[in-house]
């Protein structure tokens, strides 16, 4: 169960196909961008959490696997962005955006 | 329910952040409410309370907004606390859901894990006149079947649908077991089932979900009974439970079963709200604006703060000095009328006159609060507030921190990580609050020439200046601390950003209220019984001491042929070198001289180690004013003080210069003290807190002292 581990990288994969019949299978090559990558006004779905304590925060707040993510804008002095996840509007620190990859 | 048929009901108010929850207690219960704190925790509790038509009492319980029973917070721990201690007098016998219509698609996850507790549950939607207005189309009845509970359609804002609310709720209290789940809905996988039903038979435990949830939180939960704690541990780690993944999952299975009933009854229009948000963030959350509108904002919070509160402070002051004044002509001259006007009443006038700016602060900060504008501050400065070691959401505990630091620092539960919240605890105290300002206002009198400098006044940049010096003590304070305190915790921002809404007025002067009244309470207390041992302090000394002191001035005046006032403050001013207080200050004297200061500072500064606002009280006393809030005269009288032996003036640029230093860093406040050891459930904390501050203010002076004399 150690592959759960909030501080592990292992990504949460396994649980993204059993709980959604999503076309992210494993081989399938596909690109997938961190959040903290993308640019004010670009717009996404998210498919994968790489940190399960993140996941677990932000799921609860609605953040869902297969909502629809766009960035609206970056805070001053390289700090964190604010994500318009579905219809929430959500402030991420950029480490925190940077366990979040979307697909684009 | 026994409860139901004993005459009163508890309820549960429950809901995410933002739902509208408080606003809907307040509408609710009004100024029927109690506050106190969750037991064995700081985290507030409110109870309020109505009377129904049948004579039955409910007690309703505002939760802490939560976003699952998988607590990140304090405060959000509270919410599963409440639901799991079946033994506690505050366990409720059912739960009023609040949920955005607006964001339905999000705020049922709680709702569906309380549901599955298996405690009788009732669903209101909020905002709903705003959603209509938008055009979206609400299936309550349709929900209501799905979702298998009473709903309820209301605007917490303006009172719609809250009579019936009221009717139904009446109606369903009196067959509340109607209104709980049978099973939950929520399918356990074989381990989670395996696990809870061992944990169902070793500890009693009625309900499937209720085991499971003890399964994850057993660690905490059992604080006291750590016995069951390791019977749970042993259960979970037999079979290698391991909490998060199984929060993960049944998060998204949550998710995966109210995501279509929820799409099947609201059919969402485009939310003007949402767009009227995302248009002010545009000005109010740019990368160059952001910041300096919040400058701007806090400086016009301020001006308020001095420009209004002056005149009911100067209101309070008058009435203490003339009730003061008019009760030592009134009665007779004995020492119980003495402790009445020259202890209690100035002392009293000394907490109430903070009232206006602690209000005022309070008012527009709810109101920057209840528009939606707190948060975004917190995620402008939270890069910055992060290379301190603090969080985006200690800016409104540092801020707070101006006016007082007992409630900044009880806001600063808000924050989730142990650490940031700590630092934040720890350096708040460092930001000037309201009660140095008669302090500063009385030093810098002296210290500073009343010089105009193009439109500035050099006295005005000097207050300014004391308060900068606290702000830079306050973030270096917070760098120390972040190297080091160690702690693996990891911080979050992950903050939701609510559409920016029109302020309920109601809530916000309850807010006051309640700060109000918790201030002049917790402080007021303490402020009281100090200004009554000060007053015996100063009035008593060892066997005749008095009288001899009383004498001999008696024959000083009589030679230099002193007018009686001015005989009677030279009576005084004996008599309290030779009282108890003149032999503190003299016996601390050799300590603190290198800073500048004599006995009689000596005395004002042990004295207001309880609270800073009684220097000018202490100083008043022992130049026998007889009023505290005559600081004119004060400051006259200072002025002309000499050092006895050299014939200097005692109150130099340099000595004034030092304690302005020392108030500005010295912690000199015992009510923040028992705060921070409340919030830290520590004595470790606000004792570090002391020393450290002490040395700071020590250090500082010594510095200043010899600078500048």
């Amino acid at each position: 169960m150690s592959v759960f581990d909030s501080h592990s990288s292992i990504t949460l994969h396994a649980l993204n196909i059993a709980n959604r019949k999503s076309s992210a299978m494993v081989g399938l090559v596909e690109t997938l961008k961190n959040l903290s990558l993308i640019s004010p006004g670009e717009i996404g779905v998210l498919a994968e959490y790489t940190n399960a304590l993140i996941a677990q925060k932000l799921l609860s707040m609605g953040v869902l696997l297969g909502s629809k993510i766009e960035v609206l804008r970056s805070a001053p002095w390289g700090g964190g962005l604010i994500i318009k996840a579905d219809n929430l509007i959500i402030a991420l620190r950029k480490n925190e955006a940077a366990t979040l990859l979307i697909r684009q | 329910m026994s409860k139901g048929t004993g005459g009163q009901v508890n309820i549960a108010l429950a809901g995410n952040p933002n739902c509208g929850k408080t606003t809907l207690f307040n509408l609710l219960t009004g100024l029927n409410q109690k506050t106190g704190n969750f037991p064995g925790t700081t985290v507030e509790l409110k109870i309020g309370s109505w009377v129904s038509n049948q004579k039955l009492k409910i007690n309703l319980l505002d939760l802490p907004g939560a976003y699952s029973l998988y607590p990140n917070t304090k405060d959000e721990r509270v919410v599963v606390s409440t639901f799991l201690d079946t033994q506690s007098a505050n366990y409720p016998d059912a739960v009023i859901y609040v949920a955005d219509v607006n964001k339905l698609d999000k705020h049922l996850l709680l709702f569906s894990q309380l549901k599955d507790l298996g405690i009788p549950i009732i669903m209101v939607l909020n905002l709903v006149d705003q959603a209509l207005e938008e055009g979206m189309k609400i299936n309550a009845e349709g929900l209501s079947t799905m979702l298998a509970v009473p709903v309820f359609s209301i605007s917490s804002r303006t009172g719609l649908g809250v009579p019936q609310l009221k009717e139904g709720l009446e109606n369903i209290i009196k067959e509340l077991p109607l209104f709980a789940a049978p099973l939950p809905d929520y399918k356990l996988s074989p381990l989670e089932r395996q696990v809870a039903s061992k944990i169902q038979l070793e500890l009693r435990e009625t309900g499937i979900y209720r085991a499971l949830l003890l399964a994850h939180h057993a660690s905490w939960f059992y604080k006291g009974h750590p016995s069951n704690s390791k019977e749970v541990e042993a259960i979970t780690s037999k079979v290698g439970f391991e909490p998060l993944p199984f929060q993960v999952k049944e998060t998204m299975a949550r998710y995966d079963w109210f995501t279509p009933i929820v799409a099947q009854n609201i059919k969402k229009a485009v939310s003007l709200s949402e767009k009227r948000s995302n248009l002010i963030d545009q000005w109010v959350l740019n990368k160059y604006l952001g910041p300096i509108f919040f400058l701007g904002i806090m400086f016009l919070v301020f001006q308020a703060i001095f420009a209004l509160a002056s005149y009911p402070m100067d209101w309070i002051e008058y009435l203490f000095t003339e009730t003061s004044n008019f009760l030592k002509s009134a009665l007779p001259n004995n020492k119980f009328v003495d402790l009445l006007t020259d202890g209690i009443i100035p002392g009293l006038g000394g907490i109430l006159v903070f009232i206006p700016q602690i209000a005022i602060l309070f008012f527009l900060i709810s109101i920057l609060e209840e528009i939606g504008y707190m948060a975004r501050a917190a995620f402008i400065f939270d890069k910055l507030m992060h290379s301190f070691g603090l969080n985006g959401r200690s800016l409104v505990a540092l801020i707070s921190g101006g006016a007082c630091a007992i409630p900044a620092i009880m806001s600063a539960r808000t924050i989730p990580g142990w650490k940031e919240r700590l630092i934040t605890i720890l350096v708040t105290p460092l930001i000037s609050c309201s009660a140095r300002i008669p302090v500063y206002t009385l030093l810098i009198g002296f210290a500073i020439p009343a010089t105009q400098i193009g439109i500035f006044n050099l006295q005005g940049i000097a207050f300014m200046g004391l308060y900068v010096l606290g702000i830079i003590a306050a973030l270096a304070t917070a760098l120390l601390l972040k190297w080091i305190l160690k702690s693996d915790e990891e911080s979050y921002l992950m903050l939701e950003l609510p559409d920016y809404k029109k302020p309920v007025l109601r809530n916000i002067n309850l807010n006051v209220y309640e700060k109000v009244k918790s201030f002049t309470l917790e402080a007021g207390k303490i402020i009281l019984i100090i200004s009554i041992i000060l007053w015996g302090l100063s009035t008593y000394g060892p066997g005749d001491a008095l009288e001899q002191a009383e004498k001999e001035a008696t024959t000083i005046a009589a030679q230099e042929n002193l007018n009686s006032i001015e005989a009677e403050n030279l009576i005084a001013a004996y008599q309290i070198e030779a009282s108890y207080a003149g032999i503190l200050g003299k016996t601390i004297e050799p300590i603190i001289r290198p800073l500048g200061f004599d006995w009689k500072i000596g005395i004002a500064l042990i004295t207001s180690f309880a609270a800073r606002e009684v220097f000018v009280g202490t100083m008043a006393t022992i130049y026998s004013l007889g009023s505290a809030e005559d600081t004119v005269g004060l400051s006259e009288r200072m002025m002309q003080e000499k050092n006895p032996i050299t014939g200097a003036q005692v109150y130099s640029i340099a000595t004034s210069l030092s304690l302005l230093i020392f108030y500005v860093f010295a912690m000199q406040c015992m009510s923040t003290l028992a705060v921070v050891k409340r919030e830290t459930n520590s004595w470790k904390w606000p004792i570090l807190q002391f020393v450290f501050m002490t040395a700071l203010a020590v250090f500082g002076s010594l510095l200043t002292y010899q600078i500048f004399s």
